[in-house]
């Protein structure tokens, strides 16, 4: 197969703003650059949400005039701009035209999808009883809302998918995408993920876990007592293309075991502490960044390839048996194990 | 990982539905068109009484499988019967470790599905002890991929009504790129409180039995239920002496962009989902021995649905299962997959149930009586909310090209009894 895979342009929208404000922190003191933005699970303040929504409004606007964004609930907002901005790093328009509309898809992976609206339907049952529940939050509960919105605001055409198996979400939309783009369902894809908080979703993971005796065998797999929690809100979007931008890295097809992984430069990743060290040279552990949601291994990503693109040593960096870290790194890999569904996957990239 | 340009084979296949607890059980029941409706009385707190179509108590029990735990565990369930049948017709067992790819389709299965925990909580009550960990660990795909220990790609596809479709499509290209050897790919939901009570506060449930393409529908049922395909690269296939039940030819997919939950009119995204799954696979529409509609019973989707058959598909037959089974949401496309897989295989297509005084748009072409075929080509048609379309096109391995029409009498014995709104009848 002669077609490669290029991750042309990123988009992120995170309590601490967008990807400046982020890569700040990451490239600087990650513990003193960063303050008051890192919201790690159970410690999500409730204004988190609107945080968010009042830092992208503006540019949202201007990004996709004639949109009706009042119905548009606050995480697909957060997709969208996150979205929009990917695309037009791409240097692609932030909404298709025709010709390129039938060629783009949208791979998204979501842990928990709309929170808000879910909770939001459930409440209206429990509040009103079922005869005068909201069919409104119904169809906003459904969990493909954001890929499905994005379809509809950016004119995408092409397959549509959203991911949801908690922290394997986003390897499981980058392998959909993947596979559409070398097998010729699409020639260009936004694949991103979306994550989104609330009170009620964390009382039911503390429930869960606290229950968790009686669950199927998967529950065997290694937890940290906050992995793999809903806690930090974001949305991350990469357009990727068969044609690469001037700024474009190559990515592999992601692998799902430890023993296909490649080697690389940098590996950033959030094992368990007592997990097998990765393979290559430095790893970058990002957990105090961002935390260990499930949206981390697209937090990576972005990191890595923004590493890749400018050049960054990131700060987070311990080194595995004592190797130096590298200033110069041409390729990254984003590791990622999710205990709740047992799953390894891992992404690469390489710089011309 | 290299990629592979032979054929990708369907060597086995599961299902489970209103209609059957296996794939036998399933088409006889289509053929027979039997009409498995009944009353949701598993949802005590409903306002509405409508026709639901769901799987037999006793079928999961017989199984081993958890059952009406109204959690996530219920989908899982479903699906590991589904992937075990299609597992065992085609005498495979997925090595430990392997890269082997699991693709499932679900709505229920990765919802927030916990509704009487956090009514509880809200009520502060005792929840019960099982849903929270069944949301955390019930994850469809990877429930599948852990009980058979493998280690490829793997994804909980959650697509609204398009899911199975998208996920059997999704491990196709999975297969063709190299990224692993062979999949198990469907879909699975079980009704939910949730779904029934949502579908009827968007008025597009029907207080009666569904009637897909008739012009007298009033609405879709919900079903429940599970499809699994076992897709296979057929140098590997031949090498351990498999046999095809059919080959995945083509996969097209793509979105209306028009608006959020109803379809495109014209049926825009549909028709370009049609046109590149056949353009995939080479065939022209008189290839075609069927098209398996989506075909919800709603004004809406027959709206789109019929005129574009019509437009793109002329003359080729139509079938709609949704009669039979209830709209089974992430499982239906992976539920009728399957079904299109076995009435290619059978020669025999199933009647509409349900459809009485067809659209016009199909009027000519609808199937109502069980009626033979000897073409060798079938397309699967999807699409839900969100504006999604999905396409798969199915076709005969090449030594079944002079097999005869199927005999309906093989099939069709039995008419199957069924029960609404308290009244018991017989179909026909």
């Amino acid at each position: 197969m002669d077609k490669k895979i290029y991750l042309n342009g990123l988009g992120l929208v995170h309590p601490s703003g967008r990807l400046e404000e982020l890569l700040a922190a990451f490239s600087g003191n990650v513990f003193n650059g960063f303050s008051g933005a890192f919201y790690g699970a159970g410690n999500c303040p409730a204004a988190t949400g609107e945080a968010v929504a009042a830092k992208m409004r503006p540019t949202l606007k201007d990004l996709l005039p004639g949109a009706n964004l009042r119905r548009v609930p606050r995480s697909a907002r957060m997709a969208l701009e996150a979205a929009a901005l990917a695309m037009l790093d791409a240097g692609l328009p932030a909404r298709m035209d025709d010709a390129l509309a039938a060629r783009a898809g949208i791979f998204t992976g979501s842990a928990h999808c709309c929170v808000e609206a879910s909770f939001g339907f459930m409440d209206s049952i429990i509040d009103f009883g079922a005869k005068l529940s909201s069919p409104t939050a119904f169809s906003l509960s459904v969990n493909n809302v954001f890929t499905g919105m994005l379809s509809l605001y950016m004119n995408m055409q092409g397959p549509s998918y959203t991911s949801c198996q908690f922290g394997a979400s986003f390897a499981g939309a980058f392998a959909a995408a993947a596979a559409s783009l070398l097998a010729g369902g699409c020639d260009v894809a936004l694949v991103g993920a979306v994550e989104e908080d609330s009170p009620h979703l964390r009382e039911i993971y503390n429930l869960g876990f606290s229950q968790g005796a009686a669950g199927p065998a998967t529950a065997a797999a290694p937890l940290d007592s906050d992995w793999e929690r809903p806690g930090v809100e974001c949305a991350v979007f990469f357009a990727l293309g068969i044609e690469k931008a001037p700024h474009g890295v190559e990515v592999s097809l992601p692998v799902w075991s430890r023993a296909e992984a490649a080697d690389a430069d940098m590996v950033f990743s959030a094992l368990p502490a007592d997990g097998e060290a990765p393979s290559g040279g430095c790893v970058v552990d990002c957990r105090a960044l961002y935390g260990s949601g499930p949206a981390m291994q697209a937090l990576d990503a972005a990191l890595a390839f923004s590493s890749l693109r400018h050049g960054l040593l990131p700060a987070p960096v311990w080194c595995a048996a004592g190797a130096p870290a590298k200033v110069a790194t041409i390729s990254a890999a984003c590791e990622c194990y999710s205990p709740l569904t047992g799953s390894y996957s891992s992404i690469f990239f390489r710089k011309d | 990982m290299s990629a592979y340009a032979g054929e990708i084979w369907v060597t086995g296949a599961g299902c489970v539905s209103a209609a059957g607890r296996n794939v036998d059980e399933n088409m006889r029941g289509l053929y027979a068109g039997a009409r498995p409706q009944s009353l949701p009385d598993i949802f005590p707190d409903a306002a509405e009484r409508n026709p639901v179509c769901l799987v037999k108590d006793e079928w999961m029990r017989e199984a081993g499988y958890p059952w009406r735990k109204h959690s996530a565990a219920d989908s899982s369930s479903l699906a590991l019967l589904a992937a075990r049948e299609a597992l065992d017709s085609a005498s495979f067992a997925p090595a430990k470790g392997s890269r082997f790819g699991v693709a499932v389709g679900t709505v229920t299965g990765s919802s927030l599905y916990f509704f009487n925990t956090y009514k509880a909580l809200r009520r502060g009550e005792s929840p019960a002890a099982h849903e929270a960990p069944d949301f955390i660990y019930g994850n469809p795909a990877a429930v599948i991929a852990n009980k058979y220990g493998v280690c490829g790609p793997r994804l909980t596809a959650a697509n609204a009504c398009t899911s199975g479709s998208d996920s059997i499509g999704s491990a196709l290209e999975w297969l063709r790129i190299g990224m692993c050897d062979a999949a198990l790919a469907g879909g699975a939901d079980n009704l939910s409180f949730i779904s029934y009570c949502g579908f009827n506060r968007l008025l597009i449930y029907s207080d009666e039995p569904c009637r897909p393409f008739d012009k007298a529908r009033k609405g879709l049922n919900l079903g429940e239920g599970a499809g699994m395909l076992l897709l296979e690269r057929s140098d590997k296939a031949k090498a351990r002496g498999a046999r095809p039940l059919a080959i995945l030819l083509g996969y097209g997919a793509a979105s209306d962009a028009h608006h959020f939950t109803a379809p495109s009119p014209e049926g825009r995204g549909l028709g370009e989902a049609v046109q590149k799954a056949m353009r995939q696979a080479g065939i022209t529409p008189a290839d075609l021995a069927f098209v398996n509609a989506h075909g919800t019973a709603t004004l809406e989707n027959d709206k789109a649905e019929g005129p574009l058959f019509a437009r793109l598909l002329p003359g080729v037959p139509v079938w709609g299962s949704k009669g039979g089974t209830g709209h089974c949401l992430g499982a239906a496309g992976a539920v009728e997959a399957v079904f299109s897989v076995m009435a290619l295989k059978n020669g025999l297509i199933p009647p509409t149930v349900g459809c009485a005084e067809p659209e016009d748009a199909v009027r000519q072409t609808i199937v109502l009586e069980p009626t033979p075929t000897n073409k060798k080509y079938a397309l699967s048609v999807s699409a839900g909310f969100g504006g999604g379309n999905a396409v798969l096109v199915f076709g005969l391995p090449e030594d079944c090209a002079e097999r005869s029409p199927g005999d309906s009498s093989a099939f069709c014995a039995e008419k199957e009894i069924f029960v609404v709104n308290g009244r018991e009848r017989r179909d026909g």
